[in-house]
C-alpha cells in the first residue's frame, strides 16, 4: 500500500515536504509597552499629515480628476470597509510577500510599511533611537493602535534588512508574527528552492489562519486577477514616458499607496480610468509641468504617504520627477506572474520567483540588477538628472551609492545623494542643496549647447 | 483570446510538418523527381539486403534539411522515404557512395543547417512535436511535470556527442579495410536502428511494431540501445523533451547553433532576472544566466522562442534573421493563448 501510495504521490506531484509553521516565538517575551490613551490624538495628527499634502497636491494645476478616487480611499474611507466586510486581515511588510494566495485565501492584504513622522517617537520607547525610520514609524503605529495596523490579526515579516528582522522580534510581542526566511543571495537555484518552500509554508499557515484550503482554482483566478492589475499598472508607466510629465510623482506614489490595501479589482479599474483621462491629456498636449522642466529619477530608500518631504523640495526648486526606482512605487506592481503551468506547483513555482528574482532591494548581496535597472529607467524617461534618496539609518543603500555614482559618471548623468529622515529639521539645508544642483544641471546644459 | 501568437504559430508549423513527414507517402506522390541534375542514383550493384535499401536515389534536392518525404519505417508500399539528414549522411558512408552523389546534398543540408540550425528541432521535427504534444496532454490531465536531475542533467552534453561520434564512428569502422565489411549491412543506419521513431511513427500510420532483432551481437546492440532511447521518449510525458536532449541529429545541428542566421539577441541591462525565460523553456536552458557570461544561443537552444514570446521587458530579447529583427520581446497583457486556455 505504502509502494503504491509514493506512485501516486510521485505522479500527481503532491510536495512532500516537511511543514515548518512560520510563527515567530520568543522565549524572552515581555510586557508590551503600549500608550492606547494617544490613539485618538495620533490619528487626527496622522489624518492631518494626509489632508496637508492633499491640499497641496490638489492645487496643482492640470492635475487629473480621476485621482479624486485615491483620494477618498487614502483619507480613510477603507477602514469602514474592511471592518464591514468581516473578512480576516494579513498584514505584511516589503515587496516579497505574494498577495495572490492572500487574495485566493479570501485574506485582505495590507502592506504595512508607514511614513507617518509622528509615530516615530513612541517607538523609540522600546526601539533604540539609531534605527531606520520607516521601521520606527510602523512600529509606533501598533503601540499606538493606529489603522489599518490595527486591524491586521497577523504581521508578515520577510528577513529582508536588519532592521526588519528585529522590528518582527519586537512585534511579536504585540500581534503574532510569521517570518519568512528570504535568502540573501537571490542569484542561486539554492535561494530559489529555499524561498519555494517557504511560499508552501506560508500558503499552509494561511489556510489555516483563513480556515480555507486554497484550491488550484482559487489561486489561478487570484493569479489572473492580480495580473490584470500589473498589466493596468504598466500602462500606467508607459504613460508616464511622455515627454510632457502627464502625473506628479506624488500622485504617482499616491496611486501605488493606495493599492498597498485597496482592493485589487477596484484599484484596477480605477487606474485604468486614469490611465484613461492621462492619454486624452497627453493627446492634447495637457502636463503638470511646464516643457523644459528638468527631469530627475528618485531612487533609493522609500518615500512612503504622507512622508514626501524630499518631493515637496524638489518641486518648490521647480524640478519634476519623471520616474522613481522604489519598492512602493515603481517596483512594487512592476513584475508580472506569468505562469507556465496553471497547476498547483507551477502556479507556486511562478509566484515565488516572481516575488524573488527580480527584486532590486538592497538587501540581496549581489544587486546588480538594480543598477542595469537604473541606466534603463534613464534611458527610457530620458532623464537629467539622479537623486540618491537615503533614508537615515539605512546601510544598505547607502553603500550601494558608491556604485551608482560610479556607473552614472561613466552615462555622465549627475547624482546628488541625499541622507534625510521623515523629521521637517532639515528642510532648509536639503533645499539649499537641491537648488544647487538644479543649477549645476541647467550649467551642464547650456556647457552642451 | 488572440490567435496568431508565436506560440500558435510555431504549433501550426509543426502540424503541417508532421503530416507531411508522416504521411506524405499516403497522401503524395513522389513527383519532384529532377533527373537531370547530376544526383545520381545509388549504384546497383552493390549488394544490400532490400529491407534497407532506397528504391531511388538521392534524387530529390530536398531531401536533406527539410524533407517533405516520410520516414523509412512508415514509407513501404511506395518507398517514398528517407527522411532526416542523419540517414543521408550515415548511409552515404557506408555504402561508400561516390562524392558527386552525396556532396551536393552535403552542401545543401551545411547551407539550410547554417541558416536555421536547431529550428529544425522546435518547428518540424515530428518526433519533437509528438513529445510536445505529450507534455501538453500531460498538462491538461493534470500530473505534475518532472525535471531532469542536476545530476543526470551534468552528463547529456557528454553522452549527447558521445553518441554522436559513435554513429559516424561505426559508418567509418566499415568502410575501412579493417574486415568488417561483411557487417555493411548492419551497421549501414546505425542512427535509423536506434531511433525512437522506428516504433513511434508507425503508431501513426496504424502498425505496430516492436521490431527489434537479437539475431546477432551487432543486432543485439543496437536493439539495446534503441529500447532504451524509445524509454527515453517516452517518458516526455513527464520530462520535457527529454529525447530531445541526446538526439544526434539534434547534437549534429546544434554544432551549427551558436553561429547560425536565425539566432536570439539579448540586451543584457534591460534584463530583470525575473526568471521566467528559464522556467518557460522546453530545454531548460539558463537564458536568465547571460549576465554571468552564458550565451543564448546555446547548442541546447532549440529556436522555438518561447522565452522571447513571455519576456516582460520591451526590446530585451530579440529574433535575429540575416542580421534583421522579425520578432521581439514585450510586455503582453493576459490574453490567454489557444494552448494555455483553461477549461471553464
Amino acid at each position: 500500500m505504502q509502494v503504491l501510495n509514493n506512485v501516486k504521490r510521485a505522479l500527481l506531484g503532491d510536495v512532500t515536504q516537511e511543514k515548518e509553521n512560520p510563527i515567530l516565538e520568543r522565549r524572552y517575551e515581555e510586557e508590551p509597552y503600549s500608550e492606547p490613551g494617544k490613539t485618538e490624538e495620533f490619528r487626527k495628527k496622522i489624518l492631518n499629515a494626509s489632508m496637508q499634502n492633499l491640499k497641496s497636491m490638489q492645487s496643482k494645476k492640470n492635475r487629473p480628476k480621476a485621482m479624486a478616487y485615491f483620494d477618498k480611499i487614502v483619507t480613510g474611507s477603507r477602514e469602514e470597509e474592511i471592518k464591514k466586510s468581516g473578512k480576516k486581515v494579513l498584514g505584511y511588510f516589503c515587496s516579497f510577500i505574494p498577495e495572490e494566495i492572500l487574495y485566493a485565501a479570501d485574506v485582505i492584504p495590507i502592506r504595512l510599511c508607514a511614513g507617518s513622522f509622528d509615530t516615530m517617537d513612541v517607538a523609540e520607547g522600546i526601539l533604540p533611537r539609531d534605527v531606520c525610520p520607516m521601521v520606527k514609524s510602523s512600529f509606533g503605529f501598533k503601540v499606538l493602535g493606529l489603522p489599518l495596523m490595527e486591524l491586521c490579526e497577523i504581521a508578515v515579516v520577510p528577513t529582508s534588512c536588519d532592521a526588519k528582522k528585529k522590528m518582527g522580534y519586537y512585534l511579536a510581542d504585540y500581534m503574532p508574527v510569521w517570518m519568512l526566511h528570504l535568502p540573501h543571495k537571490k542569484d542561486s537555484d539554492k535561494s530559489v528552492k529555499l524561498w519555494l518552500e517557504e511560499m508552501y509554508d506560508f500558503k499552509d499557515a494561511v489556510e489555516k489562519f483563513a480556515g480555507k484550503k486554497i484550491s488550484k482554482k482559487a489561486l489561478e483566478d487570484s493569479t489572473k486577477l492580480l495580473r490584470k492589475r500589473t498589466d493596468a499598472f504598466r500602462r500606467f508607466l508607459e504613460l508616464r514616458k511622455a515627454k510632457l510629465i502627464p502625473i506628479s510623482e506624488k500622485d504617482f506614489l499616491l496611486v501605488v499607496y493606495v493599492s498597498f490595501f485597496d482592493d485589487a479589482e477596484r484599484w484596477t479599474k480605477n487606474v485604468s480610468l486614469l490611465c484613461d483621462e492621462i492619454e486624452k491629456n497627453i493627446e492634447r498636449g495637457i502636463g503638470v509641468h511646464s516643457k523644459d522642466t528638468i527631469r530627475l529619477l528618485l531612487t533609493g530608500s522609500a518615500t512612503i504617504w504622507p512622508n514626501f518631504k524630499i518631493l515637496d523640495i524638489i518641486e518648490k526648486a521647480g524640478m519634476a520627477i519623471a520616474v522613481d526606482q522604489s519598492c512602493v512605487g515603481t517596483w512594487h506592481l512592476y513584475e508580472p506572474v506569468e505562469v507556465e503551468e496553471y497547476s498547483l506547483p507551477g502556479l507556486m513555482q511562478a509566484i515565488a520567483e516572481r516575488y524573488l528574482s527580480p527584486s532590486i532591494c538592497p538587501c540581496f548581496t549581489v544587486n546588480d540588477d538594480r543598477f542595469d535597472n537604473l541606466t534603463e529607467l534613464i534611458k527610457a524617461y530620458e532623464v537629467d538628472g539622479v537623486i540618491y534618496h537615503i533614508l537615515r539609518l539605512c546601510q544598505l543603500f547607502d553603500m550601494e551609492a558608491e556604485t551608482v555614482k560610479k556607473i552614472l559618471e561613466k552615462e555622465n548623468i549627475p547624482m546628488l545623494k541625499v541622507v534625510t529622515d521623515y523629521s521637517k529639521e532639515d528642510v532648509g539645508q536639503l533645499s539649499t542643496r537641491i537648488e544647487a544642483f538644479k543649477e549645476m544641471i541647467l550649467i551642464r546644459e547650456e556647457g552642451e549647447k | 483570446m488572440k490567435l496568431f501568437t508565436l506560440s500558435n504559430t510555431r504549433r501550426a508549423v509543426q502540424i503541417i510538418a508532421f503530416f507531411l513527414l508522416v504521411y506524405t507517402s499516403i497522401f503524395l506522390t513522389t513527383g519532384i523527381d529532377i533527373e537531370g541534375l547530376p544526383f545520381v542514383s545509388v549504384p546497383k550493384d552493390v549488394v544490400r539486403p532490400e529491407w534497407y535499401a532506397p528504391e531511388k536515389g538521392y534524387t530529390e534536392v530536398f531531401d536533406t534539411y527539410l524533407p517533405i518525404k516520410s520516414c523509412r519505417f512508415i514509407a513501404d508500399e511506395n518507398r517514398a522515404f528517407r527522411a532526416c539528414f542523419m540517414h543521408f549522411a550515415n548511409e552515404s558512408i557506408v555504402w561508400n557512395s561516390p562524392p558527386e552523389e552525396w556532396i551536393p546534398h552535403l552542401l545543401l543540408f551545411l547551407f539550410a543547417a547554417l541558416i536555421f540550425a536547431r529550428a529544425w528541432c522546435g518547428w518540424i521535427c515530428p518526433l519533437g512535436f509528438i513529445s510536445e504534444s505529450a507534455f501538453w496532454i500531460r498538462k491538461k490531465l493534470g500530473f505534475k511535470e518532472r525535471k531532469i536531475p542536476e545530476k543526470i542533467k551534468q552528463y547529456i552534453p557528454a553522452f549527447k556527442y558521445g553518441f554522436l561520434s559513435f554513429v559516424f564512428l561505426l559508418s567509418l569502422l566499415v568502410i575501412l579495410p579493417i574486415g568488417l565489411s561483411a557487417f555493411q549491412g548492419e551497421f549501414s543506419i546505425v542512427n535509423c536502428a536506434t531511433c525512437p521513431a522506428r516504433t513511434i511513427f508507425p503508431l501513426f500510420a496504424g502498425k505496430f511494431s516492436l521490431d527489434f532483432s537479437f539475431s546477432n551481437p551487432v543486432y543485439f546492440l543496437f536493439s539495446i540501445i534503441g529500447i532504451a532511447f524509445l524509454l527515453v521518449f517516452i517518458s516526455s510525458f513527464f520530462f520535457s523533451r527529454p529525447w530531445c536532449r541526446i538526439c544526434p541529429s539534434g547534437a549534429l545541428l546544434s554544432l551549427l547553433n551558436p553561429v547560425s542566421f536565425l539566432r536570439k539577441e539579448k540586451e543584457k541591462e534591460k534584463c530583470t532576472s525575473c526568471g521566467i525565460c528559464e522556467r518557460i523553456c522546453p530545454m531548460d536552458n539558463t537564458t536568465i544566466q547571460e549576465k554571468k557570461g552564458d550565451s543564448i544561443n546555446t547548442g541546447n537552444c532549440i529556436r522555438c522562442f518561447r522565452c522571447v514570446e513571455h519576456c516582460p521587458e520591451e526590446d530585451c530579447l530579440k529574433v535575429k534573421f540575416f542580421g534583421k529583427t522579425i520578432y521581439k520581446s514585450k510586455y503582453k497583457e493576459k490574453t490567454e493563448s489557444l494552448l494555455d486556455s483553461t477549461k471553464k
